[in-house]
């Protein structure tokens, strides 16, 4: 099918691209285990793995249901809801949730839920609710941002013929929107399992204590701690061969529907539905309000008089231009090869995923390692090449679909119109995607502005991001700095949120 | 790395020609507002080198990636370790021994050793609020049985320095019933978390009621923020303690400048920059910062003796989590 198909890019592109990724996968899985010398096998018969196997995949999967049953809820209720009563900048603010600082989400959400908060929960917050809250908080936005975007391609004649029959909307979400919605919930099913299985300073924190601990910890131990770099490379290599099968099932597509007239008017906007997302919402803005309470004060603008702040800052700024700018551009390029049908591709096409299915400590070992002998690798090149696999799963997710129904609709076009190369990126590839591409970059922009997990093992005093200040401020009983360091992570966000979700918007009803 | 190039390429030749002596330390001893940028300015000033510090989210990051760098490691000195690791870097081998004066120390413990240099010391303790904590509990006995309102939080002892240091603490005060002692206290345990931060942050926000931290704590609020309202709990047991330590590497390229740079940790000009630059102990007799000992220090204190800890650590720490309910 792929040689039959003239009209794209040309396969030998992405397939370079996903080589080298697999190459990269397979050099730091290399790098580790040879650093490690024998494995010890009978560590994965051992009761202590088969627990933390055990709790892991249970505390998973009850992760990713509950976010994707409130992911569910929110874009149900945000599609029915009277729009005049929900402001276009509550949705752009509830995107920014998932690349916030791990620890900043912990903190606001025990500022919110703990037992001095407004929304203090019965029972006590920690324990595996805590667990579960924090991971839905975390998840359920990105859930519910992905299937707003899929619900607004409902063709505007199916959506006239419900309100003509007088259908209520339950009847209509089963009818129009339920089939656009299983298989992506299904694929975002697996990405949130995959983001939880390898969570680490939530499930410690709030966890009560150490009974929920991932095979993150474990590995923390085996690095850090016991120096058994053997057990590193074999808890490495076990998770991947458990999450590779859940990876090659995320990889594919949502069935999307081809038809994409689209509307974003809802079939009868109900009050009550604003009502009630702003209800559900409330869970979101009261932790944020905590944020916003702890970092306004003397110190918000004073935080920039300090010199590491404005380094810091500078730094985090170019990080996070050329980290989502690489990861649109390589997504892109990746994007392409979903054309083909054959089974090494798919295969390939695996290690889109390699930054959920290798624990980002074993990446960071693995990159150390190589940076040690080949000396090429300076903590900037760590920082990007970890930031970007970790960006690709997200941008993919949001990118490729739209690719998929883009190619499907121009590639028979483009072989009539031998439109090609540059010529076709131009005039038909750019303006269509464009909303997608500016909405992942602005994720990746987020999410490697906050994060910082490879950058503790490379640190040097000259390469110092805005969330690896964050921490160290936190760490050393500055925490009004940390929190209004916080705000200004957040902020500027928020703002580019608000941007990219009008771009989204304006395209999809034009 | 990249500034050490830019600034070599404006430099005249005779300043490429300074002695690089690089320091691998924890971040918050290097961050700018630890103590690192007054030691800096003052070696410097005798030196006639380059000091430059690298850092590590922790100290047994710091010796792990050592490790990992084997000989190909730009670090001269580790500063950052501490008694309850220092077998742990003893047993690489990759560490000098050197003389330095030792007589110029003033630990309340006895301190012998030609490889380790003491750089300062920190006491584990309960912090708390005291507006928000009438009646804090005065032994570790007494954390056994607390009301039921009242909370506190502690860290991971698998990552965390203080966390090591109170399960070795329980273990020494409690021996063979340290198990029955975790259990105990489990219910009023908030939560155990991966580092001191969380913790931390956990009890200013109000979250917990105590929060296991250092004795010089509430000296920190009271001089940098001007709050008083912060103390830390006596236990009748004792105190637990750790003296933190730097080494210098074998394999360095500037051994004579390294065995300056010991000497100096034991003099005015680095030890000045230890009580409000890292809110821990001197090891040098010299004057304290107003208002820094509002408490009396516990004194002696105890201190897990390094060897043992090496032998008994994994089991101590299993014996925790299982106990806590893993």
């Amino acid at each position: 099918m792929v040689n039959n198909l003239s009209g794209w890019h040309g396969a030998t592109l992405p397939r370079v691209a996903y080589a080298v990724l697999w190459g990269l996968v397979l050099l730091v899985l290399g790098a580790v285990v040879f650093a490690g010398g024998a494995l010890p096998w009978g560590y994965l018969a051992g009761d202590e793995f088969q627990r933390l196997l055990g709790q892991t995949v249970l505390q998973a999967a009850l992760s990713a249901s509950l976010s994707v049953a409130v992911g569910l809820l929110l874009a149900y209720l945000r599609h029915h809801a009277d729009p005049r009563w929900v402001p276009g900048g509550l949705t752009a603010l509830l995107n920014t949730v998932p690349v916030m600082p791990t620890l900043v989400v912990v903190l606001m959400i025990v500022a919110a839920f703990g037992r001095q908060g407004w929304l203090s929960m019965p029972g006590g917050l920690f324990g595996l609710s805590g667990i579960l809250l924090a991971h839905v908080f975390l998840n359920a936005p990105w859930v519910a941002s992905q299937l707003a975007l899929q619900w607004r391609r409902v063709p505007v004649n199916q959506q006239r013929l419900v309100v003509q029959l007088g259908l209520g909307h339950w009847r209509a979400f089963l009818l129009l929107l339920w089939p656009r919605t299983q298989s992506l919930l299904v694929v975002q099913w697996w990405l949130v399992f995959l983001l939880c299985f390898t969570s680490f300073a939530i499930v410690l924190v709030l966890g009560g204590g150490p009974k929920w601990a991932t095979l993150e910890v474990a590995l923390f131990q085996a690095i850090k701690l016991d120096f058994d770099l053997g057990r590193a490379a074999l808890l490495a290599l076990a998770q991947l061969a458990i999450l590779a099968p859940l990876a090659w099932f995320g990889s594919k597509s949502p069935a999307l529907v081809s038809v994409d007239r689209s509307s974003s008017v809802s079939v009868s906007p109900s009050r009550w539905c604003a009502l009630l997302y702003w209800a559900l919402v409330s869970a979101w803005l009261v932790p944020m309000a905590a944020l916003a309470w702890r970092g306004i004060g003397a110190q918000t603008l004073a935080v920039w008089s300090q010199p590491a702040v404005q380094n810091a800052a500078i730094t985090s700024l170019w990080v996070g231009l050329v980290c989502a700018t690489t990861v649109v551009a390589l997504a892109w390029v990746l994007g392409q090869l979903r054309r083909s049908q054959s089974p090494l591709d798919r295969a390939l096409s695996l290690s889109a995923w390699v930054a959920f299915m290798l624990p980002m400590q074993v990446l960071a070992l693995g990159l150390f390692l190589l940076a040690r002998s080949g000396g090429w690798m300076s903590s900037a090149v760590a920082v990007m090449v970890s930031n970007v696999l970790l960006c690709l799963p997200f941008v993919g997710a949001v990118l490729w679909p739209a690719m998929d129904r883009h190619h499907a609709r121009s590639d028979r076009l483009c072989v009539q119109w031998r439109l090609r190369g540059w010529l076709r990126i131009q005039r038909l590839d750019w303006p269509v995607l464009r909303p997608m591409l500016v909405w992942g970059w602005v994720f990746a922009f987020g999410l490697s502005l906050g994060d910082f997990g490879v950058v503790a093992l490379f640190g040097s005093q000259d390469f110092q991001t805005l969330p690896y200040l964050l921490y160290q401020k936190l760490g050393s009983y500055r925490s009004h700095d940390a929190f209004a360091l916080a705000l200004w992570l957040w902020l500027p966000l928020w703002a580019l949120f608000a941007i990219a979700q009008r771009i989204r918007s304006a395209h999809a009803t034009g | 790395m990249k500034k050490t190039l830019a600034m070599s390429l404006m430099l005249p030749l005779a300043a490429i020609a300074k002695p690089v002596l690089t320091v691998s330390t924890y971040d918050a001893f290097a961050a700018d507002w630890g103590p690192a940028p007054a030691i800096e300015k003052a070696f410097e000033a005798q030196c006639d080198c380059d000091l430059q510090f690298v850092t590590g989210e922790s100290s047994i990051g710091l010796l792990r990636k050592v490790q990992l760098e084997g000989d190909s490691t730009d670090t001269d000195i580790i500063l950052g370790l501490d008694t309850n690791t220092m077998e742990l870097a003893r047993e690489t081998g990759l560490f000098a021994t050197h003389d330095w004066p030792q007589d110029a120390l003033e630990l309340p413990v006895e301190w012998s050793e030609s490889t380790f240099v003491p750089f300062d010391y920190s006491i584990f303790a309960f912090v708390y609020q005291k507006d928000r904590l009438a009646t804090p509990p005065t032994s570790l006995e007494a954390l056994r049985s607390l009301p039921e309102d009242v909370k506190f939080v502690i860290q991971d002892p698998r990552s965390s320095t203080p966390g090591l240091g109170l399960v070795l603490w329980v273990k020494s005060v409690y021996g063979d019933d340290a198990a029955q002692f975790w259990a105990d206290a489990a219910d009023s345990i908030l939560t155990v978390t991966p580092g001191w931060s969380e913790a931390y942050n956990l009890f200013l926000q109000g979250e917990a009621d105590m929060a296991l931290s250092y004795t010089t704590s509430p000296a920190y609020h009271r001089i940098a923020e001007g709050d008083d309202r912060f103390a830390w709990a006596p236990f009748a047991e004792g105190h637990q303690g750790q003296i933190e330590v730097a080494a210098a590497l074998k394999s360095s390229d500037q051994p004579a400048l390294a065995a300056q740079f010991l000497n100096f940790i034991v003099s005015p000009g680095f030890q000045d920059a230890i009580p409000t630059g890292n809110w821990a102990y001197p090891v040098i007799a010299m004057d304290m910062p107003e208002n820094f000992d509002v408490q009396p220090r516990p004194e002696p204190f105890r201190l897990a003796d390094p060897k043992r800890v090496e032998a008994e650590r994994e089991a101590v720490i299993a014996e925790f989590l299982s106990a806590i309910g893993q």
